[in-house]
């Protein structure tokens, strides 16, 4: 019922605004109007999502998992550090801290440098955890946790996996436990923890993060309903024999995680997120969220390669709802190309009415459609300050986090459209850890394309100023973030 | 079944639907529309004068100057001749334009659009031996109705 609600509200918000161009355009027929219409279109549906997702997870009501209140049986559990190059020697140390008896530790080893190798030796004899290391990185982090699968996986009725940043407060596994070990649960197969970040002492991580609570309130809204994925790969538990059974993680995949969820709903097995708090660390410096923001793209797009007939349409939806959110990153930077090319080229190349074409194109953004999705794009900030209010996130911090957000959105324009169109194009994928990453040319050349990108605009909005004050006016809240968001940047990155 | 076949079917179903909806409504609307003026329009046609002159009386420049300075308001002189078109706009006596070309395929806008006429433009292509498909739009340049008559060598429309 709820996931006809759902996608019958994203297409009517939609319609409307397609309606409503529509009716501006005529059914403008020429290159730039169905151009246009492709980038309205792209940017109309990702906006219907996010209202949608937002109204739906203030209306509706939390159901949470039942558990136990005190734990009757000590069940063997086994954590799983995954590591690739990027150890936290904190992070890791801090895993022997749980209060539980019954439990071991293992870190799965895909690591590369001899130096990581070492410490990873020095720590695991003083912690006495048990390394499990393997020949290749064939199938990458899903490989990696089917190994010790096929190794261990006999001797534990459970195991968490742990991302090489992930911290855990010292009852994490009883928490846990109480919510596997409950008898109404049985079909729960995987219980994902509520992820909050522990390096916010650091700028970027800290403004980036401020909005976390809001998604963690979302999420365990919508994925109750199947209308979002429930699982993240990370500060999760799982039942060993059911992932034994269901035949470990896919490999295919480089999302393993939400392929094993599709996996694992096929089987008519359920992931719920929990209410217990895990922690792991926001990237860094914005060059390690970049590169993450292009994987993620990529790999969500990946799994639309999936194949099944038995997935429910609730998944279905929220694998296209994903691959569209990524998808529609190429069309933001069409729509900004459009929007200089249009300056120029309206109608026809003529250099004479280049001054009537720029005010043609200027008046883009003037238009009742544009004001309509401005008007939602608004809607969405507030509905999202709401949340912020409510969930005692300040008021200042929420906004910081938006105009900072947008400059950081501007500047991925580029890098993200760029990796999904060459992943689109050549179909190839590698997972590279973030924080294991060096800039390699192709990275300067995107920030040089966005630099470019960057001056036009200011050149635009010098000319919009003295022309059209109205329009800057209008569009000052998407502008002001991304002719400042050099600055913005510069201080993320020191 | 591929989870992007559903990825595809689901965009094109939102833009289908986006599109459908829109262009539903708009010919509803333009129907209902047209369908008021054609109404208004054929009960004047109805009334109209409609002379059909052979081609000696149309040559007769003296005769033909008088019936048109005769007509108080729009009148339309089409001549249909050898797969090519003459048409002599008018109003109250008075030339507007003259149009003459080969018969073309579909319907081109005219230029003749008068705000103080009754009927603006008429299209002539060729329907089948005999026959011609008269077009009528309004001031708005949307289109009123069809009309197919008999073809005689001349045909004078008289609009009041």
């Amino acid at each position: 019922m709820v996931i006809f609600i759902y996608t019958t509200f994203v297409l009517l918000l939609h319609t409307i605004v397609s309606a409503l161009w529509l009716k501006w355009t005529e059914l403008n027929l020429s290159i730039f109007g169905v151009l246009f219409f492709i980038v309205i279109q792209g940017i109309s549906l990702q906006l219907s999502f996010s209202i949608c997702e937002l109204l739906l997870s203030i209306f509706l009501p939390l159901k949470g998992l039942s558990y136990l209140n005190e734990l009757n049986a000590t069940p063997n559990i086994a954590i799983l550090y995954t590591v690739c190059d990027d150890l936290d020697k904190d992070a890791l140390s801090e895993l022997s801290r749980q209060d539980y008896i019954n439990y071991k530790i293992f870190v799965l080893d895909d690591s590369e440098r001899y130096e990581t190798k070492q410490k990873i030796n020095e720590l695991a004899e003083y912690y006495n955890f048990t390394i499990v290391r393997r020949k290749s990185r064939s199938g990458y982090k899903a490989g990696n946790l089917n190994n010790w699968l096929k190794l261990y996986s006999k001797n534990f009725d459970y195991f968490i996996v742990a991302d090489s940043d992930s911290k855990f407060f010292s009852s994490f596994i009883r928490d846990m436990l109480k919510y596997g070990e409950h008898p109404s649960n049985y079909n729960v197969i995987v219980f994902q923890s509520k992820l909050l970040y522990w390096n916010t002492n650091m700028y970027y991580p800290k403004v980036m993060s401020t909005i976390q609570p809001i998604s963690n309130f979302c999420i365990e809204k919508l994925s109750q309903n199947d209308l979002i994925y429930s699982l993240y790969g990370r500060n999760s538990m799982y039942r060993t024999a059911k992932i034994f059974e269901v035949g470990g993680f896919p490999e295919d995949y480089i999302a393993e995680d939400f392929a094993l969820q599709l996996r694992l709903r096929e089987k008519g097995y359920l992931c719920r997120i929990v209410n217990i708090v895990s922690y792991e660390a926001y990237p860094a410096i914005l060059k390690y969220n970049r590169k993450r923001m292009q994987r993620w793209a990529c790999q969500t797009i990946q799994l639309l390669k999936y194949q099944s007939k038995r997935i429910p349409l609730p998944l279905i939806i929220a694998s296209i709802r994903n691959a569209h959110y990524y998808l529609v990153w190429p069309f933001y930077l069409l729509g900004l190309c459009l929007f200089f090319a249009s300056s120029l080229l309206y109608g026809e190349f003529n250099l004479g009415k280049m001054f009537n074409n720029f005010v043609i194109g200027i008046n883009f953004l003037f238009h009742p459609v544009a004001i309509f999705l401005i008007g939602i794009f608004l809607f969405q900030i507030i509905i999202r300050a709401y949340l912020a209010l409510k969930l005692k996130i300040p008021l200042m911090s929420y906004l910081k986090h938006c105009l900072y957000s947008m400059a950081e959105g501007f500047y991925l324009i580029v890098p993200v459209s760029f990796s999904i169109i060459h992943y689109l194009i050549f179909t190839k994928l590698e997972f590279n850890p973030t924080q294991s990453i060096v800039l390699s040319k192709k990275d300067r050349a995107y920030n040089s394309l966005w630099l470019i990108i960057f001056y036009i605009l200011w050149f635009f909005t010098i000319l919009t100023v003295i022309i059209m004050p109205i329009n800057f006016i209008l569009n000052s809240f998407w502008l002001i973030p991304a002719l400042l968001s050099p600055i913005l940047l510069w201080r993320f990155d020191h | 079944m591929k989870l992007y076949y559903y990825f595809f079917i689901f965009i094109i179903l939102s833009v289908t639907i986006s599109i459908s909806i829109f262009l539903i409504a708009g010919e509803f609307k333009k129907e209902k529309q047209l369908l008021n003026e054609y109404n208004i329009l054929i009960k004047k046609i109805q009334k109209a004068k409609r002379l059909n002159l052979n081609k000696d009386e149309f040559n007769d420049k003296i005769k033909l100057e008088k019936i048109i300075k005769e007509q108080p308001k729009l009148c339309i002189i089409v001549n249909i001749d050898l797969g090519e078109k003459k048409i002599y706009y008018y109003n109250s006596g008075s030339l507007i334009a003259t149009e003459s070309s080969k018969f073309g395929k579909g319907i081109k806008q005219r230029e003749y659009f008068r705000s103080d006429s009754t009927v603006f433009a008429i299209t002539y292509p060729i329907y089948e031996e005999n026959f011609a498909l008269v077009t009528y739009y309004n001031t708005n340049k949307q289109k009123l109705g069809e009309e197919k008559v008999i073809i005689p060598p001349y045909l004078i429309y008289v609009l009041y």
